[in-house]
């Protein structure tokens, strides 16, 4: 049994942990780009997806899996193993070991695995529960490895985990609107083909009703119904699940018990726009289950009136968002670890940016000085040496302040912003590598683009990453230009796109999608992320990344951003 | 003989570099010439006058070290100071086995470069009195005839003039007449004279 990707691994000093932590965020890497990774992946694939991605990411024997897929609770099982085996004896003996767990729900999982499951000595087990509360399953993973799981383990288990919830998530979101939107379309067929007897028109209505009532009674989501003094009058199985409570035990409750202490205030401030007939849309706040979990939850609150219009209560839609945020909040560490790194690839070509106008100030400096003091002082000289000095100094401040707004962690913040502005900034940042690699930079820019609406540093991350991957396309073509031609241009009416042409080898059209694939990559030492995460990043933002072959040498890769004011 | 005065040539491609280090030589009394690229130097018609050169090792067509391998081609090459965005160890160690006077690394102390130019300039000078003086030395060896050539290699071998007699097959007379003729065309006052000029003709010089 190969052990590869485990065997650098150790407690023997220093360098080692470096390793381990290198591993480790390289796996994080990788983990969390799934997402955006399985989009087009059936769901049905998904669990042995990420089985495989976590053999490799913290070196188990095997993983195991028992997932629910779908919101109807049908679980799937299986298992992957490290060595590819698929044999069901070697399976069964696995289920059987784990049966206690996996059947009676029994936490008590001894945490190492009788020897005859191993092929070589004992397995710890690690398990991960998927969903809040596990309620969208479990995995298993198995190591020969005495220290495992380590805390990196844990992390690395805990972040696939995350990864494969909110996809499932949105999936199962997806799928229960178009059904909802199913019965609709029948039901409504149906009362309109009826003619207007009593008894049709009753059976219309009850069927909406019957409609809408099966939507709150299935609905993933939280849906509850209270009066304007916040005391729940409705409380659907959503909300049982979410919150712990049941309905007999929350009905005539005020909604206040789900509030942690430090945001009693934002109860009566709801209520008050209530009462004055506003709505509260999207709102992120926490709420404390019975159990006394806090949880992250987006809600959607709107008034509810009466025949005559007169406001008699409100209905709340809360849905569970810890997942999802706990994944963007990583989703923006991974997009600083990975503008970090490409800084520290550019930094030989920073420092010779920022030395250039420093070595001018320095030479400015000392001519100056001897001006001054010639007999007489060569005072014209002086002052035109100070006013260059002045210049440079400029200059110098405004490459480090363009790094610095790179390397600074901050939270996602959208604003609009001219396109054309990135670009420009962007080739100005990228000059001397460019440079350096005897790359000439053409930009061709529409004028009087509209502005687009985005984080500004994520979007510039996408086209140095763009850029940087063209320069390392042409590093080795001796026998034309290296030519890069950055466009831009209006795409269609509410849209603009961005194109980086290089000269390179070009890609085969069979590759043209590969290469968005995470882990692919033709560089030595590429991690084979830079285009999974920047697709990833511009989806996020509501446009699109593909890439364009050629038939000569050189490839296309462009994006789109929707323009501002046009988007929902 | 007058020289015409040195020039410091700049060759970076960095305006404002070119721009400050004028300003810079230019206050301390140099003359600066700036060129953008190594062609723009390569092509320009200074190429002879003396002086040195200071060169960016980052050079957009032409690398500075390859100007450096071209500049070591000419008649009379001139010598380089480097400097460079960035300290790069292999790349100085490089330079410096080129011949390069100094590799300084941007920014650098004024005093360094200053200094740096200074070296390279005497450098300069001495390299071209040098070759003046070898011109003149080879110019002196060619008067000689092809038996006043052989006189001079036993000359300056040590040997006292019966031996150069028996290895000619000449008469010692005969020998000390060709011997003062080498002296003479020569220019050289003593033995020890005859013996530092054979070795500054170098071992190319021996007429069959």
């Amino acid at each position: 049994m190969s052990l590869t990707g485990t065997e650098r691994r150790g407690h023997n000093g220093g360098q080692n942990d470096a390793l381990e932590l290198q591993r480790g965020v390289r796996e994080l890497i990788a983990l969390s780009a799934l997402t955006a990774a399985w989009h087009g992946t059936p769901t049905a694939k998904i669990p042995e997806s990420l089985s495989d991605v976590l053999l490799k990411s913290v070196g188990a024997a095997f993983v195991f899996f028992r997932l629910k897929l779908t919101a109807d609770g049908r679980e799937v099982e299986g298992v992957r193993f490290r060595d590819g085996s698929t044999g069901p004896a070697r399976s069964e003996a696995l289920r059987a070991a784990l049966s206690s767990y996996v059947d009676g729900g029994d936490e008590a999982l001894p945490p190492v695995l009788p020897d005859a499951l191993a092929d070589d000595g004992t397995l710890r087990i690690a398990v991960q529960r998927v969903g809040s509360d596990a309620g969208m399953g479990f995995f298993v993973a198995a190591s020969e490895r005495p220290d495992f799981p380590t805390e990196m383990d844990r992390l690395l288990l805990e972040v696939g985990a995350n990864q494969v919830a909110v996809i499932l998530q949105h999936r199962q979101a997806e799928q229960s609107l178009k059904q909802s939107e199913e019965g609709r379309r029948v039901a409504l067929a149906a009362g309109e083909d009826a003619t207007r007897t009593k008894d049709e028109f009753i059976t219309t209505v009850s069927n909406e009703l019957r409609w809408a009532a099966s939507i709150v009674e299935h609905s993933g989501d939280v849906i509850l119904g209270k009066t304007l003094d916040g005391i729940v009058t409705s409380w659907n199985p959503g909300a049982e699940k979410l919150y712990g409570y049941t309905a007999a035990e929350m009905i005539g409750r005020p909604v206040s018990v789900l509030v942690p202490p430090d945001r009693h205030d934002e109860v009566p401030q709801i209520l008050e726009r209530l009462r004055r007939g506003g709505a509260v849309t999207d709102y992120e706040t926490q709420r404390v289950t019975k159990a006394g979990r806090q949880i992250d939850v987006s809600l959607r609150i709107s008034p509810i009136r009466d025949s005559s219009g007169a406001l008699i209560g409100a209905s709340t839609i809360a849905r569970d968002i810890s997942e999802r945020k706990a994944l963007r909040q990583a989703e923006v560490k991974l997009a600083h670890i990975s503008r970090v790194a490409t800084m520290g690839e550019l930094a030989t070509s920073i420092a010779h940016e920022v030395n250039q106008p420093l070595a001018a100030i320095v030479n400015d400096g000392g001519a100056c000085l001897r001006w001054l003091q010639s007999h007489p002082p060569a005072l014209d000289d002086a002052r035109e040496s100070v006013r260059h000095m002045i210049a440079d100094a400029n200059r110098a401040s405004h490459v480090i302040a363009r790094i610095r707004t790179l390397l600074a962690r901050q939270p996602s913040i959208k604003v609009p912003f001219d396109p054309n502005d990135l670009v420009r900034d962007t080739a100005a940042l990228l000059q001397s590598e460019t440079a350096r690699l005897a790359v000439i930079l053409r930009t061709d820019l529409e004028a009087d683009l509209p502005y687009v609406v985005g984080d500004r540093i994520q979007i510039q991350q996408v086209l140095i990453n763009l850029i940087v991957n063209a320069l390392d396309a042409m590093s080795s073509i001796d026998d034309r230009p290296r030519s890069l031609a950055v466009r831009s241009v209006r795409g269609g009416s509410s849209t603009v796109l961005v194109a980086v042409r290089d000269a390179g080898a070009g890609v085969t059209p069979d590759l043209l999608d590969r290469i968005f694939e995470a882990f692919y990559t033709t560089k030595a030492d590429g991690l084979g992320m830079g285009l999974a995460i920047s697709r990833s990043m511009i989806e996020e933002h509501g446009g699109h990344l593909w890439a364009i072959a050629h038939d000569g040498p050189g490839l296309t890769v462009q994006f789109t951003m929707p323009s501002a004011g046009e988007e929902g | 003989m007058t020289d015409p005065p040195s020039v410091v040539f700049v060759v970076d491609d960095d305006p404002s570099i070119r721009r400050s280090l004028t300003n810079l030589l230019r206050s301390v009394g140099f003359r600066v010439e700036t060129f953008p690229t190594a062609i723009d130097y390569l092509k320009s018609s200074q190429i002879e006058g003396p002086g040195c050169l200071v060169v960016d090792v980052r050079l957009p067509d032409m690398s500075g070290l390859d100007l450096q391998r071209e500049v070591a081609r000419a008649a009379a090459p001139r010598p380089i100071v480097f400097i460079t965005g960035h300290g790069d160890i292999p790349m100085a160690v490089h330079a410096i086995k080129g011949g390069a006077v100094e590799f300084l690394t941007k920014p650098f102390r004024e005093q360094d470069l200053l200094d740096a130019i200074r070296r390279a300039i005497d450098l300069d000078r001495h390299m071209r009195l040098a070759r003046v003086e070898l011109a003149d030395l080879q110019g002196r060896f060619a008067l000689l005839s092809p038996r006043e050539c052989e006189v001079f290699e036993h000359v300056v071998a040590g040997l006292p003039n019966k031996q150069i007699a028996a290895a000619l097959s000449l008469s010692e007379a005969t020998v000390k007449v060709h011997r003062g003729q080498v002296m003479q065309k020569m220019g050289a006052g003593s033995l020890p004279d005859l013996v530092t000029m054979r070795a500054k003709l170098g071992a190319g010089h021996r007429k069959s």
